[in-house]
């Protein structure tokens, strides 16, 4: 599996932080900013007891200075793997990956190579990472203010008593009402939203310029989604970061990112501008998931949803398009192809994996936000 | 505060257990075949004798009135009188309690300074050298008797390299430490077979937990990760099966004294057996079994203690 | 869910996988044990075979001879007994206490575990206060002490682990008969009206019985040197009946000059415990697969 066109991706180093952010992140204006993480080809292999799991195959994506880049897909798709590996994480001990994973304002070419040692380097202080689950992710036995101020130790020499304050400081940001009283709290006294405002709270400690954002809001109720979603996007302008959203639920994705890249059985399907996706999905996944949502059909219909099954990541071919079983639009050729991702238009900035996408006309989703 | 509030409340959930015990010593001596008054007198016994006797034991007092009289003295410190030294049991148990506590305590202490680093080291590197080596050295160290273990020891400390004395308690502190250290090896060896077992599946179950991701990516170092997360939640678990077998602790330990010649309350307990001394066996497994519940209430409160979760419930 | 961890080559072990037939795999464990337990059963009830002096045959002329020497292929003790024999015949109350005080109570401490789970309220709670009680004393010390009150030999000795170990398989019996009661297929048969001996036997029973059974293994190493503590201490079989724990006990006072009389036995000991343990490791792996 190729990337498609290598060459006409020239990182330019002009800033352009005047030009609107869309603009910036799909190149259509002087320059694009810099690229902060970028993926190339990564493969993860996993072996189990029966054969081997390849839950990341093949993905290459940039993450550009300041964007919010949404990756979108169905449990099993490969998003969460691809989305911790930008970190340096892998499933288990025993995983292997090919490709690489770059930070090139830092330096470093190959992430998954580095020491743990080497990586803890750049752990808080570049990159960092808003969990799933705020349930599980705070250690049950010290207090809120405590494990936030682990993270602020680790990044800066102040005094104890400064680290106080910029952890009282750090809660505010995060929109947790009266932090000082709150500080001797223990993880088990906090609501799942203030939980994971504290684990935002952690990941911002160091002044990080990246951060991943894996699911942040699937494990809260609806309302508190909302809020969470409003301040991390608060937090992301006012410090420049560049965010990954990882999420299965295509409506947050929509309300809050740049770009969007979609995933299916592993491998990146579709990458486009947010707007220009919702309006026309280049690739017929990208439209089933648009149709199948809730919201975009009228009351009194019946929901839509994708005909068979998700895939089984084990025994995947190498050859054949992976939606092909499910897709209404799927022809014989259609398995053959050695699938890779096509340019569209002249734009560059916008990618899809499929062979027929120049010729049929999907359907995309107008009353969304 | 909520501990000390928590600890009075168990203590009360515990009476009916503590009386219990106090039942179950008491008539534990009840159940001897035989006339008690014969054993003392032996060969000189006589009906007249026998009467008199008798009556200044309580021995002619009905069943319920003798456990009312033990009962009541038991708690004011008086735990009857032995047959066999002809001194108060309070007596005997106070000159030779001293050494049992203190071999109970750096036994633990030993138990502690093996079974932490082992078990943590084993559960973070699993597969590694000191797993394999640590998953040989429990099994072995259960199989192996602590009494085995004792003569082992002093086999080759205590008489092929004479580093430690061969038996005894000594006298003063720095002799003591050295009179007691293996029989406290000895039985610090099979505790903490329990322990590691139990600290390393803690370890490896809280390795896959999310909070050690979280305090990963915070960028702290390695050490800080294992200590102030790994450590701290593992050593939860690992407290409750240390209040579980304290018990078998404290059996080692009447075992051990024996094979070391140490003048505790264990080695008096095996004499009065030999030599019939009931009201100190009878004493001395009452205390046995309140020090069991006194250290078992203890675990329950470090317990509470260390895991701010149960304290909810504690209120 | 799995942990994420930072890459890490993979780490080569320094054990050396040996190709094991399909059956054996992952079975080892269990194997060994077993080995070792037949082992130890044939040698000590098949003594007579193997050895043809007798153990309690005193022989002054001969104290004290040291390991390999002709016709003693461990020596003698200070009786001049032949030390192999005695080890051999000695096994035979070690053995019979392993299985004979465990199978005994294995089957009533589980019995009354599975009632109490299995009735619960006040009745099954007042059956577990009891069982906590039992708990409240060390067991060393309240075997020694009905020991003292029946008076030392085999059968006593028996009835004291009787009494005192058949606890350990109530609490953990009832521990899980508690936990299936919520089991959907043990509702259903209450739901049906099945009679309670039926629900516990049939269908609360196979869920007990693993935990049961890896503790049984557990329970009679801890049986065996239970017993041999009391020879060690004096207090179990009166002489002459050669016991191991009493032959490690009178074995340390020679530790001097001849210390193979008290180790000996003591490897005896050893050898049995591990294959019960390797028994009861290879069981939990067997009936507790974990990932």
């Amino acid at each position: 599996m190729t990337r498609a066109n290598p060459g006409s991706r020239s990182v330019s180093q002009s800033t352009t932080a005047a030009a609107e952010p869309a603009d910036v992140a799909t190149g259509t204006g002087e320059g694009r900013r810099p690229v902060t993480v970028r993926v190339s080809d990564l493969r993860v292999t996993i072996p189990t007891a029966a054969s081997l799991v390849r839950p990341t195959d093949g993905v290459s994506i940039d993450v550009r200075k300041g964007e919010i880049l949404g990756i979108v897909g169905e449990s099993g798709s490969g998003k969460t793997v691809t989305c911790r590996a930008m970190l340096g994480l892998l499933p288990t001990a025993k995983t292997t990956a090919t490709g690489s994973v770059s930070y090139p304002g830092r330096g470093v070419d190959d992430v998954l190579g580095l020491s743990p040692k080497q990586l803890r380097k750049h752990w808080g202080s570049f990159a960092s990472m808003i969990p799933q689950n705020p349930m599980t992710s705070l250690n049950p036995v010290h207090r809120i203010g405590d494990q936030i101020q682990e993270a602020v130790a680790a990044r800066s020499r102040l005094p104890k008593r400064e680290q106080r304050d910029r952890v009282v400081e750090l809660m505010r940001q995060v929109g947790i009402p009266a932090p000082e009283r709150r500080l001797r709290a223990y993880p088990h006294e906090f609501s799942g939203g203030m939980l994971q405002r504290t684990l935002i709270a952690i990941a911002l400690a160091g002044d990080p310029e990246f951060l991943v954002a894996d699911e942040p809001t699937t494990a809260l109720d609806v309302i508190i989604q909302d809020q969470i979603l409003a301040t991390l996007l608060e937090l992301q302008r006012s410090r420049g970061m560049s965010l990954v959203l990882v999420s299965h639920d295509l409506g947050v994705i929509a309300q809050t990112c740049d770009r969007v890249g979609v995933m299916y059985a592993g491998q990146l399907v579709e990458l486009a501008e947010t707007r220009q996706l919702l309006a026309a999905p280049q690739h017929p996944y990208t439209s089933a998931l648009l149709q199948s949502m809730p919201s975009a059909v009228p009351p009194d219909q019946e929901l839509a949803s994708i005909t068979g099954a998700p895939p089984r990541l084990v025994g995947m071919s190498e050859v054949g398009c992976r939606f092909a079983p499910r897709c209404e639009f799927a022809e014989e050729a259609c398995s053959q192809w050695p699938t890779e991702l096509l340019a569209v238009g002249s734009k560059q900035a916008r990618e899809v994996r499929c062979r027929r996408h120049a010729e049929l006309v999907l359907t995309g989703e107008s009353s969304m936000q | 505060m909520y501990l000390a509030r928590m600890a009075v409340r168990r203590v009360v959930q515990l009476l009916p257990i503590l009386f219990g015990i106090t039942l179950v010593s008491f008539f534990l001596l009840r159940l001897i075949p035989g006339d008690p008054v014969r054993q003392i007198l032996g060969s000189h016994y006589t009906p007249d004798l026998a009467g008199p006797v008798r009556k200044s034991l309580g021995l002619d007092l009905p069943v319920w009135e003798q456990y009312w009289d033990f009962l009541r003295s038991a708690l004011t410190g008086g735990l009857g009188h032995s047959y066999f030294y002809n001194q108060p049991v309070s007596g005997l148990i106070g000159q030779r309690i001293g050494a049992t506590l203190s071999l109970i305590i750096l036994s633990a202490l030993f138990t502690a300074a093996l079974s932490i680093p082992l078990g943590m080291v084993s559960g973070m590197r699993r597969g590694g050298a000191v797993d394999q080596s640590t998953r040989v050295f429990l099994l072995i160290g259960f199989a192996v008797p602590s009494f085995l273990l004792g003569i082992v020891l002093l086999l080759v400390f205590a008489v092929k390299v004479p580093v430690f004395p061969v038996s005894g308690y000594g006298d003063g502190l720095v002799e003591h430490l050295s009179h007691l250290f293996l029989p406290a090896v000895t039985l610090a060896i099979p505790f903490s077979t329990v322990l590691v077992r139990s600290l390393r599946s803690s370890v490896i179950d809280i390795l896959d937990s999310d909070f050690v991701t979280t305090a990963r990516l915070k960028g702290i170092s390695g050490w800080q990760v294992a200590i102030r997360h790994v450590l701290r939640n593992g050593i939860v678990a690992v407290i409750t099966v240390f209040g579980v077998n304290l018990a078998f602790l404290v059996g080692g330990t009447v075992i051990v004294e024996k094979v070391f010649a140490i003048p505790g309350i264990g080695t008096l307990l095996v004499d009065s057996v030999s030599n019939r001394d009931y009201p100190v066996v009878q004493a001395l497994t009452l205390l046995f079994a309140v020090f069991v519940v006194a250290v078992n209430l203890l675990t329950d409160v470090v317990h509470v203690g260390l895991d701010p979760r149960l304290a909810a419930d504690a209120r | 869910m799995t942990a994420f961890t930072e890459v890490r080559t993979p780490r080569r072990g320094f054990v050396v996988p040996i190709p094991k037939p399909r059956w054996m795999r992952g079975r080892a464990t269990l194997i060994v044990g077993v080995l070792l337990v037949l082992a130890m059963v044939v040698a000590c009830v098949g003594a007579p075979l193997w050895t043809s002096s007798s153990p309690t045959a005193i022989d002054p002329a001969h104290r004290l001879l040291p390991v390999f020497s002709p016709g003693h292929l461990l020596g003698t003790d200070d009786f001049g007994r032949d030390v192999l024999s005695r080890i051999l015949y000695g096994g035979r109350l070690d053995l019979a206490i392993a299985f004979g005080a465990t199978a005994v109570t294995l089957v009533v401490g589980t019995a009354f575990g599975l009632c109490a789970g299995h009735i619960r309220g006040k009745t099954g709670a007042i059956m577990m206060r009891i069982v906590d009680l039992f708990f409240a004393f060390p067991f060393v010390v309240l075997v020694i002490a009905i020991i003292t009150i029946l008076g030392s030999s085999l059968l006593n000795l028996f009835i004291a682990l009787w009494a005192v170990s058949w606890v350990n398989y109530a609490r953990i019996s009832h521990g899980q008969a508690l936990s299936s009661n919520n089991y959907g297929y043990v509702v259903a048969s209450k739901a049906l009206g099945f009679s309670h001996l039926r629900i516990m036997l049939r269908h609360q029973l196979p869920s007990v019985l693993p935990g049961v059974i890896i503790f049984a293994m557990v329970d009679a190493v801890g049986n065996v040197l239970l017993a041999a503590a009391l020879g060690f201490l004096g207090l179990g079989i009166p002489p002459p009946n050669p016991e191991w724990g009493s032959m490690i006990s009178d074995g340390q006072n020679f530790i001097f000059s001849d210390w193979s009389l008290a180790i000996m036995p003591g490897i005896a000991l050893v050898v049995l415990g591990l294959g019960l343990s390797l028994i009861g490791d290879g069981l939990s792996d067997l009936l507790r697969p974990q990932s």
